[in-house]
Parts: C-alpha cells; sequence; structure tokens
C-alpha cells in the first residue's frame, strides 16, 4: 500500500513564490497549509498575499509575500517581538523560529534600471536595508547585492524609488525549516 | 390561546432567524475572524477547524502528519462534535457559501423564476439523474481525499467555493485572486437549476457531514401520525435537499433549517427534539 502511494503520488518542483518567514520546505508546505489565509489577514504590513490561479493550481490560496505591497517586518520592524504570521498558523506550515534564523529569500537587482547604476544620486536600498553587509556600496554609491547575507525582506524592493523597480524579490537561497 | 400563537408565532418567523444567523455568520467569517471558515482562530493556538480541510491534511502529509498540530486536530474534533450534536446545521444557518446561495435563491424567486428541475414533475424527486443524484457529493469527496493523497497537497481547497468565496474577501482588488472568484457565481448559477442545487448534489463538506449526521439523533422533522394528510409529497418540494419526511429514517441530509415545518401546507410537521 505505501509502496503504491509512492509510486503514484507526485513530487514537484518548488514553486518558486517567497514565503512568509517560518514557512516549512516547499513539497511539506504545500501539503501542511490549510490555505485559510489567516496569515494574510494578520500580516500588520499586508505584505502577505495569496497565490492565485497564476501561481500554479496546487499553490493556490496559499500565503506569498509581494514585496510591493509591503516589507516583511519580522526582522526589524512590527514583528520584531512576534511575527503575527507564526502565532496565527493553526497547522503549523509556518513555525516559530528565531529571528536570527530566518531568511525568506534575497533581493535582485537590475542595474538597467537602478538609478545609481544608471548614473543618477540615489540611496534608498542602501538606507532602508535591515541587515549590515546585505547591500554594500562601490564608488558612486552604486549598490552590490551580497545575495548570502540579504534576508529577503523585501524593504528594498518596497521602497525602490526607480520606475519600474530596479528590485525584485525572489526565494533565491531561501532557508526553511522541516516539519515538527 | 396563547399557547396556540407561540407556535405559528415561530413558524412564521423561523425563516427570519435563520436569515439572521446566516448573514451574522456571513460577517464573522469573512471579517471578522481571523482566518476562514477552513479554520476559524478563535484564540491564541486554538481554531475550529473544518474537517475536510483536516483530512485532506491528513492524507496529504500521509505518516508525517502528526507534525500538523494537536490543537488542529482538536479544532476537527469541535467540529465534528458540534455535527454529532446539531447535524448538518452548519449547512443552513452559517456556511457562507450556503447563505450566498440562498441569496440568489431569493433573488430568483423574487423575479418569478421557476428553477429548471422543478418546472416538470412539481414534487417527485427524480434521483435516477445522473447529474441531480445525492451521493454525486461522495463522488467529490472521495476525488478530493485521494486527490490530496495524491497531490501531496489539499486540491479540494484550491477549487473551494467555500474557500474561495472567504479567499476572495481577504484578497480585495487583486485582479488574479478576483479571477478566482468565479467559483462563487458558477455555483450561484446551479441555483439556476435547483435551489441550494449545490449544497444538495455536489458539496463535498455537505458530504462529510452528512456521514457524520448520520449518527446525530436530535432536532429531526416528525409527522404526527394521527393526521390524515400523509405522503402529499410537499416536504420534497419545500425540502432544500429535497427529504421526504413520510420516507425519511435517518434524516442524515436534514440540514436543519426547519423550513418544512414552517411551510408544510398542512402544518403536520414538528420537530422533534431527540
Amino acid at each position: 500500500m505505501l509502496a503504491l502511494y509512492e509510486t503514484f503520488s507526485v513530487t514537484f518542483e518548488g514553486s518558486g513564490l517567497v514565503r512568509p518567514p517560518g514557512s516549512v520546505i516547499e513539497d511539506s508546505f504545500l501539503g501542511v497549509c490549510i490555505r485559510c489565509g489567516a496569515c494574510a489577514k494578520t500580516c500588520p504590513t499586508g505584505a502577505i498575499l495569496l497565490a492565485a490561479w497564476n501561481d500554479g493550481f496546487r499553490e493556490i490560496g496559499t500565503p506569498k509575500i509581494d514585496a510591493l505591497r509591503g516589507p516583511c517586518e519580522r526582522i526589524q520592524g512590527r514583528c520584531e517581538q512576534d511575527a503575527q504570521c507564526q502565532l496565527v498558523c493553526p497547522t503549523g506550515a509556518i513555525q516559530r523560529v528565531e529571528r536570527e534564523s530566518i531568511k525568506t529569500g534575497s533581493a535582485l537587482i537590475n542595474r538597467d534600471r537602478c538609478i545609481a547604476w544608471r548614473g543618477g544620486v540615489c540611496l534608498v536600498c542602501y538606507e532602508v536595508c535591515p541587515v549590515t553587509g546585505a547591500i554594500s556600496l562601490e564608488r558612486e554609491n552604486r549598490p552590490i547585492f551580497n545575495a548570502d547575507v540579504c534576508v529577503g525582506c523585501g524593504r528594498c524592493v518596497y521602497a525602490c524609488p526607480a520606475q519600474p523597480k530596479a528590485l525584485t524579490l525572489t526565494s533565491n537561497g531561501e532557508k526553511r525549516p522541516r516539519v515538527g | 390561546m396563547q399557547e396556540q400563537n407561540r407556535p405559528a408565532g415561530l413558524k412564521t418567523r423561523i425563516r427570519t432567524i435563520r436569515w439572521a444567523s446566516q448573514l451574522a455568520f456571513l460577517a464573522v467569517w469573512i471579517f471578522l475572524i481571523t482566518g476562514t471558515v477552513c479554520t476559524a482562530i478563535l484564540g491564541r493556538g486554538f481554531a475550529v477547524a473544518e474537517p475536510l480541510g483536516v483530512l485532506q491534511l491528513i492524507l496529504a502529509q500521509g505518516a508525517a502528519f502528526s507534525g500538523l498540530g494537536l490543537s488542529l486536530l482538536l479544532g476537527f474534533a469541535v467540529f465534528v462534535g458540534a455535527t454529532l450534536l446539531l447535524g448538518r446545521a452548519f449547512c443552513a444557518w452559517s456556511c457562507p457559501l450556503g447563505t450566498t446561495i440562498d441569496l440568489v435563491d431569493k433573488a430568483l424567486q423574487k423575479l418569478k423564476f421557476k428553477p429548471f428541475f422543478t418546472r416538470r414533475n412539481p414534487g417527485k424527486n427524480n434521483s435516477s439523474s445522473l447529474v441531480r443524484n445525492g451521493t454525486n457529493k461522495y463522488a467529490v469527496l472521495a476525488s478530493a481525499l485521494v486527490g490530496s493523497a495524491l497531490l501531496r497537497s489539499p486540491v479540494w481547497c484550491s477549487l473551494c467555493p467555500i474557500g474561495t468565496l472567504c479567499r476572495g474577501a481577504i484578497a480585495g482588488a487583486e485582479l488574479s485572486i478576483g479571477a478566482q472568484l468565479v467559483t462563487v457565481p458558477a455555483v450561484g448559477a446551479m441555483s439556476l437549476g435547483e435551489k441550494r442545487f449545490w449544497c444538495r448534489y455536489l458539496c463535498p463538506v455537505g458530504g462529510l457531514l452528512t456521514i457524520v449526521s448520520r449518527f446525530n439523533p436530535f432536532l429531526k422533522p416528525k409527522i404526527q401520525h394521527d393526521a390524515a394528510h400523509r405522503n402529499c409529497g410537499a416536504c420534497a418540494t419545500i425540502c432544500p435537499e429535497g427529504i421526504n419526511i413520510c420516507n425519511e429514517r435517518t434524516f442524515a441530509r436534514c440540514t436543519k433549517c426547519f423550513d418544512c415545518y414552517a411551510k408544510c401546507p398542512f402544518g403536520v410537521v414538528h420537530i422533534g427534539l431527540s
């Protein structure tokens, strides 16, 4: 019976969505999340959005962080003490993990759009970044992103004044706990 | 005199009371509570959980489901316990989708639209029809559970119009999510065929509750057997689940809406407390 289950059940690639801080590894996450939207309802910055059809069938109704709506303030800001999404999740899909161990992904820069890289004057991403070393400045204040140090809070993406935004939040390098 | 008036007053008012309950719960599920019907989070670490969602999660996780947490299983037990006590009362009194469907039915009624399936053979329950078959919801239920085990995720949650209704309200203006809400009008459109078509033939949550509700001993409609009017079949037309009270034994499908009590043309239907 178990062998039958192993044969016919399906494993998927990661969806590439940026999940709320403390979300368990993606394959478990899709099985544990009950799609109730409680995290999206409580998120104080409104950064959590529920995935829709264009994110994939299994992903419908699961939470994702959309940095254009707001940054995740788990590292610094309103959720420093307690992450609301972690407190509220009824299934353990979002686990209560230490602030220091959070890495939801990393920001990615498009230098063709970046104001500083195009010769303008801009320091916004460097100034809002809560992690030292994630963004360093080259000559003429051009930002260099260190994806290993970046925790993926999305503050820089939210604040980026370039139109269209020079920064995107990706799930690259995310660290996620296992179930249990 | 007063003794006779009281039940008559309750009879006319029972639908109003139910509307009040339905609309209040609609506000609760969508706006007031953290979470949705799927898991209504009541306090820190405790949520009343909708049983189909939890069953799907258990199947999706396989042996690892213990990671789900005790509070969720407790919430599951609360819902199942409530169903044992009250039967499918959830469907008629608080389901947000049921309320939406009822609003559609009400609008159709105001427009003097007669649902298609009730035009021919009024009062007859044509159970041989492939579409209008009460066992369809068990097929949907079984597919949801098997699908969850195979895809390792609660597949019904992605489609569920009840959840979509609540999630759509959370998502607000997001267009991509708004598009998902199409499942709700689709379910509403089924009411063109018959009132509460979705709840009666297709809803897997209703199917699951029906299975549990079989063991609920309370609040069942009864006919006064000294009355001469028997087997007229009016109750089967009135009942949103199509139950003919004279023939029914288990009343597992009964959603405790008490429409039969309020609308029986001969007034012989009573609700037995046990």
